[in-house]
């Protein structure tokens, strides 16, 4: 009977629909949210001139104390809506650690690092990435040194909890960053971890352009009333980017269109996504074999190989990068208009993300899925289930990027 | 300094986007030739008056523009030529790096030194001239006799002097050499050289005023794209290693080349502390001044507008005098600013009530205790206080069932069972998000029942500090400790809570089977 009772009483919750928050103001200009002015100045620098919709709604809230789910469209600014919010929390009088910054992947942890240090930058403020695959010993001279953020990956601040380099007594702000990744099975428990070290009552925040309904379910356990602003997934999809697909009847066909599409991806920059690091190797093998100038990256290169490659990515050098789903989330490089799922996710969310690396703030992108005969069918099954609209590529592919 | 870059990609698209029209206009006017023409023909453009010679003022000025930019360019390749050559500490660098040699190149011209060129030693003469002079130097002697023909390494056939054969060839050698060290660049060795020649070309320019851009955009025309790229690396790991001891990064210590579009206010702070915090400076004192001007031509427009109304005043004045009437009275209400339109009680009320709730509502969250903070230092559980009716309820629960009034009495005959839901719920705005339905919750509401004996457990040492001094090995213990000591609470919080933390009930119920075992007493 209590089991019953209590399968009911879970049952229930999953049946309940996650809603924006009713009380959810909008400050529709940056000047308006009474923030710092090194801060507002760092924010006019960086290129934001008006906030956007999640900017206008998530700031305040964050700056008030209040618990925070935050969801928005890929490439609309959520990074910078934490980050203006952590620099206006801050004191920077203090050299501590006040706010912990978890990514799922060391290069979008190294980026939110960076764009801290952007619309920081009239502030001074001091953030230091704290990601696996770098030395310990260096790590912990930086903590050291001090530092107002530390954006990292939950293993390695786990590790420099434990070592206590890195003091929680200051923390006042935990974001997770691509949250519902980071409340995934593979790493619900190392933020486990990291929350049991941290001072009871924290603020959280949780920010993700995909919320799943089993994520927001859990996070009444470590979020007291949050505020909640949420989209719907038919409003998910961008309408500048538009998305395709290539039907190959075989899986080596894909090979040579992605050939026949080579000069289309060199128009500016394009990202190539397999499933598979080996895929990864193979297919960057294969091209550059047929003397097509590609980079690849993985997580199983060496981490100062991936940031050599992040960097010539990021600067321009390289201009096709092929890789796996490190690099589906939040990765931001102006520049990318093009995606191609050479294989297709192996779920809906990262369709979104993938597809979220093209048409930053704004711009326009193209993302192209190659499928097989018997893809077709997930891929309409995406496409139904963002309602929007995946057509067959045109020929003038060129000109919508 | 350079605020304003436009990437190279952006270009390169707007290229191919010029290409492609300027192919559909070719095409265009192949297919429709006569057409344009005729239009053409018909078509007589009726210029303003003036306009020619403006263009010829336009025309001018832009090539001027054109003239600086070539010669300030040339300047600059001048100022890199030269530099290469005198730079003799990094010879070996350059010679690897570029196919000529400006090391030799800057000796040869040391030696010369103020000789001029038309009285040259015949014992020392410059590989360059020697060819050119040959001819009419040696013209007595039989040319066909000395000039041999000869194929260097790069595979081109030369042709030379007999008696400079020797010299030819080993020079060959020596370029062949240098050909292959830099195909076979062992990166370990050269890498400091390369990173050494870097920043030395970076910092020298800097010195100079070619330091407007990057050393290796402007060396770009010599330099392949595997080079740069190589270089680029090289400079991105110095740029490492700079700031591995440095206690301040900031954004332009990481931005390594990044082609970001920043705002028009972005500001390229200096990668020294020192010159850093001067730009700071600077920009802060422009700022202030800026304010200070701001500032004086408001109070000075407020002054000239107070003016032109007194002087508007006095205007009427002396019109109405002239009417006859006395003059306009102060009329201070007009001036004044428009009242606020007041608040009604209404509103008032209304607005202390949201603050009311406000304050409440803040005040639960601070009492709120999260589920995963249950165990750190000084969080106790939330302290649930029962209502009488949730007392009554208990206590009956626990009574047995033969002392319970017959079932026949209606619940509606006991006060004490008729307002709970009412009770419960008497805030609507619940902290939790639930769609459950009241009943369910009112079964189970014994909260002290289980806590008062596990009590003893959550004190146990689970706070941070303590658990940090447990190294890796038990480190899964831990975890699985705090797991149990939630699945605990759980089972003893009480059942009205319990929608608020769904998914635990599949934790709790584990737990609670889990310890059936061996704490079966406790089981109610």
């Amino acid at each position: 009977m209590a089991t019953k009772s209590k399968n009911a009483a879970f049952e229930d919750l999953s049946n309940v629909e996650f809603e924006t928050s009713e009380d959810v103001e909008v400050v529709d200009s940056f000047s308006d949210m009474q923030l710092k002015e090194e801060l507002t100045r760092g924010i006019y620098a960086y290129g934001f001139e008006k906030p956007s919709a999640i900017q206008q709604r998530a700031i305040w809230p964050i700056i008030k104390g209040r618990d925070v789910i935050a969801q928005a469209q890929s490439g609309t600014g959520k990074t910078a809506t934490f980050s203006i919010s952590i620099l206006q929390s801050i004191d920077l009088t203090v050299r501590e650690t006040q706010v912990l910054c978890l990514s799922p992947t060391r290069e979008l942890a190294v980026q939110i690092q960076k764009v801290i240090l952007a619309l920081g930058d009239f502030l001074n403020v001091q953030c230091h990435a704290c990601i696996g695959g770098t030395n310990l010993g260096e790590d912990i001279r930086k903590l050291d040194y001090g530092q107002h953020v530390v954006s990292g990956t939950p293993g390695r601040v786990y590790d420099m909890i434990r070592r206590r380099a890195l003091r929680t007594r200051s923390v006042r702000m935990l974001v997770l960053d691509e949250a519902d990744e980071m409340l995934n099975k593979g790493f619900k428990e190392q933020i486990y971890d990291v929350y049991r070290f941290l001072p009871p009552s924290t603020q959280v925040v949780l920010i993700s352009a995909t919320l799943p309904h089993e994520i927001l379910e859990i996070t009444s356990k470590f979020m007291t009333d949050p505020i909640r602003i949420l989209v719907k997934r038919d409003e998910l999809t961008l309408e500048g980017i538009k998305q395709f697909f290539v039907a190959v009847e075989r899986e080596e066909w894909k090979f040579d269109t992605l050939c026949d599409l080579y000069d289309t991806l060199t128009i500016t920059q394009a990202v190539i996504f397999c499933n598979t690091k080996r895929k990864v190797d193979w297919l960057t093998e294969k091209m550059r074999e047929s003397n097509f100038t590609v980079s690849a990256m993985h997580g199983d290169m060496p981490q100062k190989e991936r940031d050599n490659i992040m960097k010539e990515f990021r600067s321009g050098q390289s201009r096709v990068l092929i890789t796996t789903d490190v690099w589906a989330r939040g990765i931001d490089v102006q520049q990318v208009s093009l995606v191609i799922n050479y294989d297709l996710p192996n779920n809906r969310e990262l369709y979104i993300h993938r597809i979220g690396r093209s048409g930053r703030f704004g711009r326009k992108g193209v993302a192209i899925n190659f499928v097989k005969s018997d893809d077709i069918r997930i891929l309409r099954d995406i496409e139904q289930y963002y309602s929007t609209q995946i057509d067959e590529m045109p020929m003038n592919v060129a000109d919508l990027i | 300094m350079s605020t304003y870059e436009i990437s190279k990609s952006s270009l390169l698209s707007l290229k191919a986007e010029i290409l492609r029209k300027q192919e559909d206009v070719a095409r265009a006017k192949i297919e429709n030739d006569g057409k344009i023409r005729t239009i053409k023909k018909k078509y007589t453009v009726k210029k303003n008056k003036g306009i020619e010679n403006r263009e010829i003022n336009d025309l001018t000025e832009e090539d001027h523009d054109l003239l600086r930019l070539s010669k300030s360019r040339l300047e600059a390749k001048t100022k890199l030529y030269d530099k290469l050559s005198k730079g003799s500490s990094t010879n070996e660098e350059n010679d690897r790096l570029y196919l000529v040699r400006f090391g030799a190149k800057g000796m040869l011209a040391s030696d010369q030194g103020p000789v001029p060129p038309n009285d040259l030693p015949d014992d020392l003469p410059p590989v360059e001239e020697e060819e050119a002079y040959s001819d009419f130097e040696d013209d007595n002697v039989n040319p066909e006799d000395d000039w041999v023909e000869y194929t260097d390494s790069l595979g081109r056939s030369r042709k030379c002097l007999r008696r400079d054969l020797a010299e030819f060839k080993s020079r060959d050698a020596d370029l062949r050499e240098i050909a292959e060290k830099r195909q076979q660049i062992a990166p370990s060795r050269d890498k400091e050289k390369r990173n050494e020649l870097a920043t030395a070309s970076n910092n020298e320019r800097q010195d100079k005023e070619v330091c407007e851009k990057d050393p290796i955009d402007e060396e770009s025309e010599i330099i392949s794209g595997d080079m740069r790229r190589h270089m680029l690396r090289q400079q991105w790991e110095k740029e490492e290693e700079a700031l591995r001891d440095k206690s301040d990064i900031h954004y332009q210590n990481v931005l390594f080349n990044e082609a970001r579009q920043h705002g028009v206010g972005y500001y390229a702070f200096s990668k020294d502390e020192e010159e850093r915090a001067q730009q700071q400076a600077a920009l802060n004192k422009l700022r202030v001044e800026t304010e200070k001007e701001q500032k004086r031509a408001k109070d000075l427009k407020t002054i000239r507008e107070q003016q032109l109304a007194a002087r508007m005043k006095a205007a009427r004045n002396r019109k109405r005098a002239r009417m006859g009437l006395p003059p306009e009275e102060d009329d201070v209400e007009s001036n004044a600013p428009p009242e606020e339109p007041t608040e009604t009680p209404e509103d008032i009320e209304k607005q202390n009530k949201k603050a009311e709730e406000e304050r409440r509502l803040n005040a639960a969250r601070k009492r709120h205790v999260r589920p995963w903070d249950i165990g750190k230092d000084g969080v106790r559980p939330e302290f649930y206080e029962m209502t009488q009716h949730e007392w009554n309820d208990k206590k009956r629960k626990e009574r047995p069932t033969e002392f319970a009034p017959p079932t026949a009495y209606s619940a509606r005959e006991f006060n004490s069972m008729r307002s709970l839901d009412t009770d419960i719920h008497s805030s609507n705005k619940s902290l939790k998000f639930s769609s459950m339905d009241s009943k369910r919750k009112l079964q189970n509401l014994n909260p002290y029942k289980k806590t008062i004996i596990h009590e003893t457990e959550l004190e146990k040492p689970n706070n941070p500090e303590e658990s940090s001094s447990i190294q890796d090995d038990d480190d899964d213990d831990n975890s699985e400790r705090n797991d149990r000591l939630l699945g605990d609470y759980m089972q003893s919080r009480p059942r009205l809570y319990s929608p608020e933390y769904p998914t635990s009930d599949a934790e709790q119920h584990s737990a609670r089977e889990e310890r059936s075992g061996n704490s079966s007493s406790f089981n109610v």
